[in-house]
């Protein structure tokens, strides 16, 4: 028996984890193409880009660990090819190792832009460590950084930066951030919180051309402006590395295909995490989710079907970011919503609860985590809530749970 | 280093030496003690990492801040006076002897 674990970000290292919890006791492998320790990737674009986490605690287990696990651990490599038929997973150095399961962790790349200037030093992206070590290097000679993107990386790179006393100009595709994830309320309110700490956000402007001729000078814009940068960070989303899946056969739509176990289309072959496209029995959708709770609960479950204990996967998402002092938590996906709920507790603080029909299907809490929590472990059926109950601040929001019809 | 004993959920007693500035959660979580599961890392996000801080310790380990006051009170179902986030306790030489207990996970 042996188990082959590619990618050791968080579904990969939890899988490792899990699979030893379960008493799987043949030999693990886990393979990583990082020259580091696996580490924590939300850091990456917010304590440990602000170098207030220290880099021991960005990882995700001591280096300890995974031997007192029994978990080989090789760092620098990269698989160039899976043999579905031999069982063998090739490396690049052409090393052929056998495997009785595989379980593909090999999470997100991001996307790059395409434009003009895109190659010029100075341009940044943020996901692995070294692009987080490569940014921080760089931000002690510049003063003007213009962020691409609205989305979360967007976001908490520009709050980072603003915090490190950088001058951030953040340019958007869309009229507003998080415009696909989150409702109008929310984006007002982040929209608020950065220009008061003195972002400069540009909805509708979206990046046309980095200019420079050897290194980035500014941003030019579709709004006709031109944004002077010494720097730029590009977030604008990811895309599923699925390409040792798809070139094996398995099967592939936006991510690897999986069952309810994460058993992709050969039944030796797990895939977990954020590549990786699932049918979502609360949600009765296909889905591919990009977070920490995805990446580990997947894990888990790929670890106990390899284990022979199939329990059907149906974690309610859950994801959370941090901005200057606001924390915004999430759980639930709000996307077709066809209506929402405000309810604000204090200056400073609000919980949007977005409905579909009368059923509650996600919730974003901003400096209200109690709200959070209590929509988290009410939140699995999607429970009918009454609307009015929920919006009054003189009511306990307990109060809307407690007599829940159809949960 | 510091003494640090979980009280595991099935009643058995772990005793790991930990270091000093760490957190209670990260001690936990190196020293492979699983049943903390701590998801968000540590940022007081998640309320995963739910301990029991001993009676005869309550006192010397730092008092909550009210984000972690407010996740336990919304995440817990039954919150003790003795409910901490274990992310929040930061590992200090006065700490030597610590006794924790680890609930069933809420979630």
């Amino acid at each position: 028996m042996s188990c082959i674990i590619i990618g050791a970000s968080h579904a990969g290292v939890q899988a490792a984890v899990n699979l030893r919890g379960q008493g799987y006791d043949a030999k693990i492998t886990l393979i990583s193409s990082d020259a580091v320790l696996p580490y924590q990737r939300p850091p990456l674009s917010k304590a440990f880009l602000q170098d207030s986490l220290p880099e021991q605690r960005l990882w995700l287990r001591p280096e300890t660990f995974y031997k007192t696990k029994d978990i080989e651990l090789l760092l620098k490599t990269r698989v160039s090819r899976i043999d579905a038929e031999q069982k063998t997973v090739t490396l690049e150095n052409g090393e052929n190792l056998d495997y009785e399961k595989l379980i593909l962790a090999t999470g997100a790349s991001v996307r790059r832009l395409s434009i003009k200037g895109n190659n010029l030093k100075g341009v940044h992206y943020l996901r692995d460590h070294q692009d987080t070590v490569g940014l921080r290097d760089a931000l002690p000679e510049i003063q003007n950084v213009v962020v691409i993107g609205g989305g979360y990386i967007g976001l908490e790179a520009a709050a980072s930066l603003t915090k490190l006393g950088k001058n951030v100009t953040l340019l958007l595709n869309q009229d507003r951030p998080l415009r696909h994830l989150t409702s109008e309320v929310v984006s007002e309110f982040l929209s608020n919180l950065h220009q008061l700490q003195g972002v400069n956000i540009q909805p509708l402007a979206s990046a046309q051309e980095i200019t420079g001729t050897d290194k980035v000078t500014g941003v030019l814009a579709s709004n006709g402006q031109h944004y002077p940068a010494d720097l730029v960070v590009v977030g604008i989303g990811v895309t599923p590395t699925q390409e040792l899946a798809e070139s094996c056969g398995l099967e592939v739509d936006n991510g690897i295909k999986v069952n309810e176990y994460m058993q992709t289309s050969d039944s030796n072959i797990f895939a977990i995490g954020d590549c990786v496209s699932f049918y979502h029995p609360i949600y009765k959708k296909q889905l591919r989710i990009e977070s920490v709770q995805n990446a580990t609960d997947q894990s888990k479950i790929a670890a106990m079907a390899i284990c022979d204990k199939f329990v059907a996967y149906d974690a309610m998402p859950w994801f959370w970011s941090d901005q200057y002092d606001a924390k915004l938590q999430i759980v639930g996906l709000s996307d077709g919503y066809d209506d929402i709920v405000v309810r604000s507790e204090a200056e400073d603080s609000l919980a949007v609860f977005y409905f579909s029909g009368a059923r509650l299907i996600a919730v974003d809490a901003i400096n209200q985590p109690k709200s959070f929590m209590i929509a988290r472990k009410h939140m699995h059926n999607l429970p009918i809530v009454d609307k009015t109950k929920l919006a009054d601040n003189s009511l306990e929001l307990n109060a809307a749970f407690t007599e829940l019809v159809g949960a | 280093m510091p003494n640090i004993t979980f009280i595991l959920p099935d009643e058995n007693r772990v005793t790991v030496a930990a270091n000093a500035g760490d957190s209670l959660m990260q001690t936990a979580v190196d020293n492979g003690i699983e049943q903390i599961t701590a998801d968000c890392g540590g940022c007081c996000s998640c309320a995963t990492c739910h301990c029991y801080v001993s009676e005869a310790w309550k006192d010397k380990v730092t008092a909550p801040d009210e984000m972690e006051a407010s996740l336990i009170e919304g995440a817990i179902e039954n919150p003790q006076a003795n409910s901490r986030l274990s992310c929040q306790i930061f590992i200090t030489s006065e700490l030597d002897g610590l006794v924790v207990e680890i609930p069933e996970s809420d979630w």
